[in-house]
């Protein structure tokens, strides 16, 4: 601030220097956005001349022959240095100090200069976070950087959440990484994404080690804005945008579901259910009470919601406190129809506020307090019925089963399951509110001990608390069911049967709570001597978390952990480099005796680019690096204490007597009395953690003059001590399933490649564009599971992924009786018909049957994971998009809605696309018929698990596209915004697969919530 | 860091109160086999209308090794249970009068879990101790199954040492002397029976050990299956226990055996509660126009079995009328007074039925009233209609409609209601004197042939519902039959007949046809005779001799290829390689 008032007083005189000027510089100052910097301090030192840049960041200066060189600086910016060698026009480009993330990587516990990296890391701009319009953060970061697969299996408001696997799955236990949000273990999808400062990923053992027992299935590392030195900067972004659901499921109508059930009859030789005249009254619609044809995805699904995110922040300050403060607001709705005639709102909706505060203050030059707050809070509402039944119920109830609302406006339906109208569940059945809130608050006291005992050393210590609390308020409905029969003849009043009588609404509320604790104390040291840079770590940490509305003692018990890391760095003249890091912790899940591990991992690089002999100046820099070492995995899918042997105190208890009373006496009316009891856990003394022993060796490279930037990473990883039953017991031990003992036995060897090519070039005349596009490859195979002999070789499950299929393999269909008798006998039903799906004889002994399963496709998990994003900008004009692909990863279609008359004929909606494409009996061909012939009840031969419905589920997704403008700053300067931006942009734009049913991420036919496609145009203003 | 709550094994057996608790969740394991109508449905007996009930890969013969209804799994969790409370149970702080009575009770549960062991899978390792997961299990093989029964037996004896014959009404639902005398008159029964008597087809049948697992024929099991009946009837008769007789209507009474939880009549029951099982059965066994399922739908071979008013039979057999739809005819048999056609107008003179039924439906013995639902009988206050049309019927239900037109009327609550609720303690009835008579008259003819005590314990049964006594003079054969048809019928969907075909060994006849039940794709009124017709339901499969006994559960199978042989026909590895 001093410099930058000095430097303005003497601007006046370097228009009266005495050394009068011999060429003339000229040039624009940018920052990487490529936006024109304004207020810039351009100088030259020597002759002491100096100006700042104007409205379009130009600047003109006039040098003397003593000026060799220009400096540019800028308050929160880097400061630069440039030869002037006889340029006149030098055109520069300014990274803002938190930039030197460029050059700075966040790695466990700390950051490293990007140089002397060894282990295996990468991260993402936040910016590119902020170009996909959507509220859970997990669905951004698909396809984003390497290393990541992620899949998402709903669109529903809240609850659309991806599943994320770093470098696939090593495990058939808990396999999710650990996410860090500011050092802290939080809900990756409460992250605002307009907050993110930093978002990295850690891969290898090198860089999750630290992390020791918790490191095993990878680290994802968030960091949030902090302030920066300089005045207020306030930040207005806003965007609004519809939603489209996508693919929704297109089912027959009901003319089309009649014929369908007397064809179906037909072919097993019975009566037809319908007649013409009959038919004809679906088709026509002339009898919509009796003969009705409902479309129900229509009754229940509106095509269009809408979204609006919205953030405003300010950031700012000096020497001694800086500040970032951000409100937010999202709103989510869903797709669902409403009855206007309720006064309350029914339709899925999220409203999401958050809030954030990072302080950073300097109590002392040496003391540095961090404060950190974040708050958010969520009203959602949703339907009286849960979208998993409503969804279930459009499946279920056909076209034909009744009408909408009866001739007296009353909710149709039918006896049985039929009484589940999906219109009926989705308006009628009352509805529910969620309260969620988070608070989240980190602090943390910095003390630099360079000028107390040595440089380069300071001690730190940090506290979190978070809780979180839901409360969930159903106000369910019961309402009013009636069957129509017709008109009675006699007195031609309308009949109905009364199949539930209405309730009013009910009340029941829900409340879930969780609080955790988290401390850390540390030592820093890191320091240069002559070409020697060594680097010092060592912390103890301790977390404790407790689920404060448990349902049960032992789930309401502390879940406690701690341990000790540290590391240590060596790096010779940022040419050799290597590294040791330790992780010693452990937490009380295990027995006495177990419960620390030591978790050791080595790494080594070699950056050739540095040594004497690397002459080769198209690469600019290249490193080689290679690390070992074992993390462990200690989530042991959420069971707590399996040491203990533990006894069942609510199992099932007798009824005795006449009034069937308990045990303890009570009269008991319901069935499952707890009063009875068993075993529970057959406790295991030796019980431990997952060991992953990780291998990795990267390359990263910077070819022609930051042209081109690669890294690419091969690793393999051997995963033993799997928690798992121990399947070879037999069943006549007597243990019941969940008593059976368990055993750290199970082991997956993982594999693969990840990594990321990045081209990016800026022109003098302002056009800067970036391509980038990254791939994850992870392969996993399963070493040891415990499983008994089986029958025949091929249904070994070891040698196969984790997520491994095993089906029938399915040859066609048969044509006639004399294909069937010909063929060997299939065995899942009394008898097969022309049509009918025709398997191959694995195992070869003439008979088809269940052992003639074998592994087929891919898992249901991707092995292969793609991004390709671009990012293209000139003058005030921006653009990028990001595509997301998949591949190596299969899906049936299989099912309900697949399978015709599933659960006995004529129930269960059919997809067109088996209609479209079934066998038809008596047709003259069905040379083209992908699924086979319908008959009039449940057919196990055609329902079994084969190749005939499996599908390649690989798709490429246009994930998102954005296109910006920035509005001349000589425009919006004079008003006081430095920066106006607005923007188009959207998510889920385009979807390139082989399904099209269903979206390509659901793992069957039998989808939920639909995904959703975003248009979104927004604003953003820099005040 | 475990909470003080944490219960170990030894806890339990330190205080009287968890041990109860600990006994009493082995009790809680005993089936409610009327809920899901596993074995009704899955023979001839009765069609589940329910696609994805599991009595239909049994019907079909589509089930195999791996997705076979496991019973072994849960029989041998039952007896590990009884295993660890036998070995603790002396612990328990309090008298020996106590524990001995438990242990007793133990007993007893111990070898009815044998005992339905055997029933599935005929000869099974015998476990009579609690295993850790380091024991070594391939010593561990199939026992021959005289071991087996012998092991029930002396469970049996064990319990009758230790028991009261009776139990206060407080107590109702544990196990007593004359439940173990019941399990041995049953146990005997089937081990006198054709499947594991003298089997022809598993005389090679070998265990690990090379020991025999089935023994060649003897003829005194019949008269120690007898001899135990018998005492078993001794001792009910000495302790209070009699054939139920407490309504003065036939219909009713019979109705009211079931009904009437833990009557006279009752040897070992379990009790059900009211919600659950107990109301899931009821919604079952009520037609769609009261707010039920109408799934339960016994076949038109189960109704043309009851016999007449006069003792006669009103069927002989059939003829088929269309291959296509399997629609076939009866033989009438003149005698009989049973008329196939046609219309009644007047009510039954003890309203056994109203005015207007079909004449199928008229003249028939009381306890077909009491056990099946037919097209305008009255129940619960309306009228059953199954036509098409019929409120009933199938054009008004979904995917739960009644596909034989006739639903389950025995063991259900005639005062349970659905809309709105009302429902009643229900218990569930395993073993009643009236069974113990037709073992016994069973067992004894075929020892003796049809001597006195034969014909006095049929006509019991067919006296106390009404019925003439069976016709003097008949031969051991012709008794045979009369006792097999006594059986069906009094024991009708009490998952007696699944078992019997087999012990039997007639299923490859009974099991192997069409069931047949009334057109419900047709009718539009009460009198519409073209909704009257007996078509085909489904086709049966029943495979000899693979059919008979349960597969042994794959997984099982992997698990102990070396020392578990499967049962004969199921799929086995031996015989592939």
């Amino acid at each position: 601030m001093l410099i930058f008032i000095i430097l303005q007083g003497m601007y006046p005189l370097s228009l009266t220097a005495q050394h009068v000027s011999n060429m003339r510089i000229s040039g624009i100052v940018l920052d990487v956005q490529g936006t024109p910097l304004i207020g810039v301090n351009v100088v030259l030192p020597a002759s002491q001349q100096g100006t700042i840049t104007d409205a379009e960041g130009r600047y003109v200066l006039f040098s003397t022959t003593e000026d060799h060189i220009l400096s540019f600086s800028y308050i929160g910016y880097i400061k630069q240095d440039v030869k002037i060698d006889g340029q006149q026009t030098i055109n520069i480009i300014m990274r803002e100090a938190s930039q030197e993330l460029e050059d700075v990587v966040i790695v466990g516990y700390g950051t490293q200069k990007k140089v002397s990296v060894t282990a295996s890391v990468s991260s993402i701009e936040p910016t590119t976070l902020l170009a996909v319009p959507t509220p859970s953060l997990s669905n951004t970061i698909g396809g984003q950087l390497p290393g990541i697969i992620t899949r998402q299996e709903s669109g529903e408001p809240g609850y659309d959440g991806a599943n994320i696997y770093i470098r696939g799955l090593a495990t058939w236990g808990n396999n999710s990484p650990l996410v860090l949000v500011d050092g802290v273990e939080r809900d990756i999808n409460q992250v605002n994404a307009y907050e993110i400062e930093s978002f990295s990923i850690m891969k290898d053992a090198s860089a999750t080690a630290v992390y020791g027992v918790r490191g095993a299935n990878g680290v994802i590392l968030i960091n949030t804005k902090r302030g920066k030195n300089g005045k207020p900067k306030v930040t207005f972004r806003t965007e609004h945008g519809q939603l489209t659901g996508l693919r929704f499921p297109n089912y027959i109508n009901g003319y089309e579901f009649a014929s369908l059930m007397n064809e179906a009859l037909a072919n097993s030789g019975r009566a037809l259910a319908w007649t013409d005249d009959e038919l004809d009254k679906f088709r026509t619609g002339s009898d919509p009470y009796l003969y009705p044809n409902v479309d129900w995805v229509d009754e229940v699904y509106k095509r269009v919601s809408d979204q609006t995110i919205n953030n405003l922040s300010v950031t700012g300050g000096n020497e001694d406190a800086r500040y970032f403060v951000n409100v937010g607001y999202n709103s989510q709705g869903g797709l669902y129809k409403e009855d206007p005639t309720n006064p309350y709102h029914t339709n899925a909706k999220v409203d999401r506020y958050n809030f954030r505060s990072n302080v950073d203050i300097n109590i002392t030059k040496d003391l540095l307090l961090d404060l950190g707050l974040g708050a958010v809070i969520e009203n959602r509402n949703y339907q009286g019925t849960p979208a998993g039944a409503i969804a279930f119920a459009t499946r279920k109830i056909s076209p034909i089963n009744f009408p909408r609302q009866n001739p007296d406006g009353t909710v149709g339906g039918g006896p049985g399951y039929l009484q589940d109208n999906p219109w009926g569940l989705t308006t009628q059945s009352g509805y529910a509110t969620q309260f969620r809130s988070t608070l989240q608050g980190t602090f943390r006291l910095q003390w630099d001990l360079s000028r107390l005992v040595t440089k380069g050393l300071t001690l730190y210590g940090k506290f979190a608390f978070d809780h979180w609390y839901f409360s969930e308020v159903f106000r369910r409905k019961e309402y009013e069911v009636k069957q129509y029969l017709g008109i009675d003849p006699d007195t031609e009043e309308d009949l109905y049967t009364l199949i539930r009588e209405g309730r009013p609404l009910g009340y029941s509320p829900v409340r879930q709570a969780n609080r955790a604790y988290y401390w850390e104390a540390g030592t820093n040291y890191e320091r240069s001597f002559d070409r020697h840079r060594v680097l010092g770590m060592v912390l103890f940490n301790r977390r404790e978390f407790v689920d404060i509305e448990a349902a049960n003692r032992t789930g309401n018990l502390p879940r406690r952990s701690q341990g000790l890391a540290t590391r240590a760095s060596y790096d010779f003249d940022s040419r050799y480099l290597a590294e040791l890091n330790l992780g010693y912790n452990g937490s009380e899940n295990f027995p006495k005796g177990k419960r620390y591990g030591l978790f050791p991992s080595l790494s080594v690089g070699w950056v050739v680019s540095n040594e004497e002999f690397w002459t080769i100046d198209q690469i600019a820099h290249l490193k080689i690096r290679g690390s070992y070492g074992m993390v462990g995995n200690d989530q042991l899918g959420g069971e707590r204490f399996l040491y203990v042997t533990r006894m069942n105190r609510n199992a099932d208890g007798a009824l005795f007597g006449q009034t069937q009373t308990t045990v303890a006496g009570w009269a008991a009316d319901n069935m499952g009395n707890g009063t009875g009891m068993s075993e529970q856990t057959t406790g295991v003394a030796d019980i431990t953690w997952e060991v992953s022993k990780k291998a990795n060796i990267g390359i990263d490279a910077d070819l022609f003059n930051g042209l081109l930037t690669l890294q690419v990473d091969a690793f393999q990883e051997d995963r033993t001590n799997i928690l798992q039953v121990r399947r070879s017991i037999p069943q006549f031990t007597g243990f019941m399933y969940a008593s059976l003992p368990r055993g750290n036995i199970g082991r997956v060897a993982n594999k693969g490649i990840d990594g990321m090519l990045e081209v990016k070039k800026r022109y003098a005349n302002g056009f800067y564009f970036s391509v980038k596009t990254n791939i994850t490859f992870a392969r996993s195979t399963i070493l040891e599971n415990d499983q008994p002999e089986p029958a025949f070789d091929h249904l070994w499950e070891k040698g196969h992924p984790v997520n491994q299929a095993f089906g029938l393999i399915a040859l066609g269909f048969f044509e006639d009786e004399d294909d069937i008798a010909n063929s060997p006998k299939q065995t899942f039903m009394t008898k097969v018909q022309p049509g009918d799906i025709k398997y191959k004889d694995v195992n070869k002994d003439g008979v088809i049957d269940i052992y003639d399963r074998t592994a087929i496709g891919f898992p249901f998990t991707p092995e292969i994971m793609m991004g390709l994003g671009g990012y293209f900008s000139y003058k005030g004009l921006d653009m990028s998009f990001n595509f997301t692909g998949v591949t190596n990863r299969s899906i049936y279609l299989d099912n309900e809605g697949m399978f015709p008359y599933m659960l006995e004929y004529p129930n269960y909606n059919i997809l067109r696309e088996y209609y479209d494409n079934r066998w038809i009996p008596g047709a003259d061909d069905n040379s083209r018929a992908k699924y086979p012939a319908v008959i009039a009840g449940t057919n196990p031969n055609n329902y079994q698990l084969s190749t005939l419905y499996m599908r390649d589920a690989s798709y490429l997704k246009l994930k998102n596209a954005e296109v910006g403008y920035t509005l001349p700053h000589k425009w919006t300067q004079p008003i006081g915004i430095q920066n106006a931006r607005f923007f188009v942009n959207g998510a889920n734009l385009l979807t390139f697969d082989k399904i099209k049913i269903v979206d390509p991420e659901f793992i069957s036919v039998v989808g939920g919530y639909p995904q959703q496609r975003v248009l979104n145009v927004g604003a953003q203003i820099d005040f | 860091m475990t909470p003080d709550e944490d219960l170990t094994l030894e806890d339990i057996f330190s205080t009287r109160y968890n041990a109860a608790a600990f006994q009493s969740n082995i009790y809680a394991m005993l089936p409610d086999e009327a809920e899901l109508n596993l074995f009704t449905g899955a023979c001839d007996e009765m069609e589940v209308a329910y696609g994805p009930h599991p009595s239909h890969i049994v019907s079909n013969g589509a089930w195999n090794p791996n997705n076979a209804w496991n019973y072994w799994a849960g029989l041998y969790e039952s007896i590990r249970k009884c295993n660890l409370f036998i070995e603790h149970v002396d612990q328990v702080p309090v008298s020996h009068e106590v524990t001995d009575t438990w242990k007793g009770e133990v007993y007893f549960l111990r070898a009815f879990n044998y005992f339905m062991l055997m029933r599935y899978y005929g000869s099974v390792p015998i476990v009579d101790r609690s295993l850790t997961p380091s024991d070594e299990f391939t010593s561990i093989t199939r026992a021959p199954l005289q071991e087996l029964v012998e092991f029930i037996l002396s469970d049996c004896d064990r319990a009758i040492d230790l028991l009261e014959p009776t139990v206060i009404d407080t107590e109702k639902g544990r196990a007593t002397s004359v439940a173990a005398y019941a399990l041995k008159s049953r146990t005997l029964l089937y081990f006198a029976s054709p499947l594991f008597n003298g089997n022809a087809d598993y005389a090679d049948l070998k265990n690990s050990k090379n020991e025999r697992m089935y023994p060649a024929y003897d003829g005194q099991r019949w008269a120690d299956a007898a001899a135990a009946s018998l005492t078993c009837i001794h001792e009910a008769h000495a302790s209070g226990y009699a054939l139920y007789k407490a309504k003065a209507d036939l219909v009713e009474n019979y109705i009211s055996l079931f009904v009437d939880n833990n009557n006279a009549e009752w040897i070992f029951s379990k009790n059900v509660g009211i919600w659950g099982t107990a109301s899931h059965f009821d919604n079952c066994c009520d037609p769609v126009g009261l707010g039920g399922f109408s799934i339960f739908n016994p076949t038109q071979e189960l109704v043309d079995a009851y016999e007449m008013e006069n003792g006669e039979a009103p069927i002989l057999g059939y003829t088929v009328l269309n291959a296509t739809t399997n629609e076939i005819a009866p033989v009438i048999n003149p005698a009989s007074g049973y008329v196939d056609t046609g219309f009644k107008t007047t009510a039954h003179p003890k309203a056994w039925h109203p005015a207007r039924v079909h004449n199928m439906y008229v003249g028939r013995e009381a306890r077909f009233y009491a056990s099946i639902n037919f097209s305008m009988q009255q129940w619960k206050g309306t009228t059953i209609q199954l036509w098409k049309t019929g409120k009933d019927g199938r054009d008004h239900a979904g995917s739960d409609y009644c596909k034989t037109g006739y639903i389950q009327k025995k063991l259900t609550d005639p005062a349970a209601r659905i809309n709105p609720p009302i429902r009643n303690r229900r218990a569930r009835v395993f073993f009643r004197l009236g069974e113990i008579y037709l073992n016994y008259a069973e067992a004894l003819n075929e020892d003796q042939g049809p001597v006195a005590d034969v014909y006095h314990y049929v006509n019991e049964i067919r006296n106390r519902v009404g019925l003439p006594d069976l016709p003097a003079g008949l031969t051991k054969e012709e008794m045979r039959d009369k006792i097999r048809h006594e059986r069906r019928i009094e024991l009708a969907f009490e998952h007696h007949r699944f078992f019997d075909v087999r012990r039997w060994k007639i299923a490859e006849q009974t099991e192997s046809q069409w069931i047949h039940g009334l057109d419900i794709y047709a009718g539009t009124l009460w009198n519409d005779e073209s909704f009257y017709k007996r078509i085909g339901v489904e086709e049966r499969v029943f495979e000899a001799p693979k059919h008979y006994l349960f597969p042994i559960p794959q997984a099982e199978i992997d698990k102990s290829r070396t020392h578990i042989p499967q049962n004969p026909g199921w799929f086995d590895i031996e015989d592939s390689e």
